[in-house]
């Protein structure tokens, strides 16, 4: 008895067999298992999700809808915080929501946010897929400094001291008191961040979220006069208390930011944790969109995207093969 | 901002509104026109035609559909138009060998991996036929319509398509089990 082909299995996801092919199946154990595995290779294929693509692609569409008149320049309306929280905001959201809908689970919030603190002069993180402006990454180091040799997965992120962690950008456990003594200035927050000795990573999540302070559970940061464009101060006074709340909102979001890269840690399979660091990725690299000067989000932006590649070479190196 | 808000602001040029359209609908068409050309660098250069022919039309757009979905439409066209500009081009390419690349283990949790890979190593034909139907869902019809074949051959691409596409994680799965085999042995 002859198999039936492999286009006539295909076939058969879609439409009913006929008398002959029905009584094929029934008889041979391995022409239906090769349709449950186009089945699954079919239901696998609709599962494919979006790819983000490139962070330098916006650039050069906005040059050239700018240069075929189909847009203006964008104005430069929004205070600096405003921004700031606009852009952490929605990369926060797309991080929360990461770890929710790509079905990670979340352990427990811990009792203080885990925040390691590297060591300041150790560059870690890739540049690759940046898109900011050349001062605003404190960090920029070379690839080959910044990313793991091939087939090191050492640094890929499983590692509870691994240097590479989210969570542990030189200066995250600086971001409250930093942020309130720049004002926005990033370049003084440079300047603090790289003054600034090593410390443990108690020390630097005490600062963060101290003890007794109220934590930050997933606040959602959709107060509508942060979307971008679409809400201008009355007056002098409302102008200072959006900014006020600004300022607020972006060191809440912060401080949420490193709980979450705290609870990724915790995640031990390679491939969850490549889902949420993806997620992560997405999102940093929406909020630099956003606000391409930040250092804060660039530093985040850099370390998920060192890290979805570690992670990456090390599913790839399970199987022996390249990573990319 | 709602889409229809953006949208109203995009045609009058605002560059933010367009920025967030952007920001909102960029992965998908990149995913689209990415999976149809099997290519990163062709994915780059039609989803910018996208955007673009999409931002001139946008005073045509009269919200009949969402705009997710127009948007969509513009993408799958640029994509398949590139596609048959640069057949037009290289029509005496020869292409790629099947099994010419190293395979690596697909179970479960590298599947996705795989099968991206095992797209971009089909036929440009089949390829996009098997992404139109199986990925984003279009009926053999709406896929006639966009690749101006018939329904007949927009069914038959597929089934063949599926059917390569199963020979390439076949022997991805076959090899992954060699391998296991003699690490197990060591």
């Amino acid at each position: 008895m002859s198999h039936l082909n492999a286009e006539t299995l295909a076939r058969l996801v879609d439409e009913q067999p006929d008398a002959l092919e029905a009584a094929h199946l029934a008889a041979c154990e391995d022409c239906r298992s090769q349709l449950d595995a186009i089945r699954a290779d079919v239901q696998a294929l609709g599962e494919l999700g979006a790819i983000e693509p490139p962070a330098h692609a916006w650039g050069e569409l906005h040059e050239r809808l700018v240069a075929e008149g189909l847009v203006r320049a964008a104005p430069r309306g929004l205070p600096v915080w405003m921004q700031l929280a606009a852009a952490l905001a929605l990369f926060l959201t797309g991080t929360a929501a990461g770890f929710v809908w790509r079905g990670a689970t979340l352990p427990a919030p811990p009792a203080v946010a885990g925040v390691d603190a590297g060591d300041p002069a150790q560059p870690h993180t890739a540049m690759g897929e940046l898109d900011a402006e050349p001062d605003a990454a404190p960090q920029r180091a070379s690839d080959d400094a910044a990313v793991p040799a091939a087939g090191d997965v050492r640094s890929a992120a499983t590692s509870e001291n691994d240097d590479s962690s989210v969570a542990q950008r030189p200066g995250d456990a600086r971001l409250a008191s930093a942020s309130d003594d720049a004002r926005g200035d990033t370049r003084a927050l440079d300047a603090q961040r790289d003054d600034r000795p090593p410390q443990s990573a108690r020390e630097d999540s005490d600062r963060v979220m101290p003890e007794g302070e109220p934590r930050i559970t997933g606040r959602a940061p959709a107060d509508p006069r942060f979307a971008l464009g679409s809400y201008s101060p009355r007056n002098a006074q409302e102008a200072a208390t959006m900014l006020r709340d600004a300022e607020s909102m972006y060191l809440d979001a912060l401080a949420q930011y490193a709980q979450l890269s705290g609870e990724l840690r915790e995640i031990d399979d390679p491939v969850a944790r490549l889902v949420v660091l993806e997620s992560i990725v997405l999102t940093t690299r929406e909020a630099l969109a956003r606000a391409p000067a930040d250092p804060i989000i660039n530093g985040y932006h850099m370390t998920a995207v060192a890290q979805r590649d570690a992670t990456l070479r090390q599913l790839a190196a399970r199987s022996g093969e390249p990573w990319h | 901002m709602t889409d229809s808000e953006c949208i109203a602001r995009a045609r009058e040029g605002d560059g933010r509104a367009v920025r967030e359209l952007y920001a909102r609908y960029s992965a998908r068409v990149y995913a689209v026109v990415r999976r149809l050309a099997g290519d990163d660098a062709l994915a780059e250069d039609y989803a910018q035609e996208a955007w673009v022919r999409a931002i001139r039309a946008l005073p045509s757009f009269r919200g009949d559909s969402a705009f997710s979905t127009w948007l969509h439409r513009i993408a799958v066209n640029s994509a398949l138009h590139g596609q048959r500009w640069r057949t037009r081009r290289t029509s005496n390419e020869i292409p790629l060998p099947v099994a010419a690349e190293a395979s690596r283990p697909a179970d479960r949790p590298v599947l996705r991996i795989e099968l991206e890979r095992a797209l971009r190593r089909l036929p440009p034909g089949m390829r996009q036929v098997l992404v139109l139907h199986d990925v984003e869902g279009y009926t053999h019809d709406e896929i006639a319509e966009v690749m101006g074949i018939t329904s007949g051959t927009s069914k038959s691409q597929l089934f063949k398509a599926r059917a390569k596409m199963r020979e390439m994680l076949s022997t991805s799965e076959r090899d992954a089990k060699e391998r296991a085999h003699v690490t197990s042995e060591r």
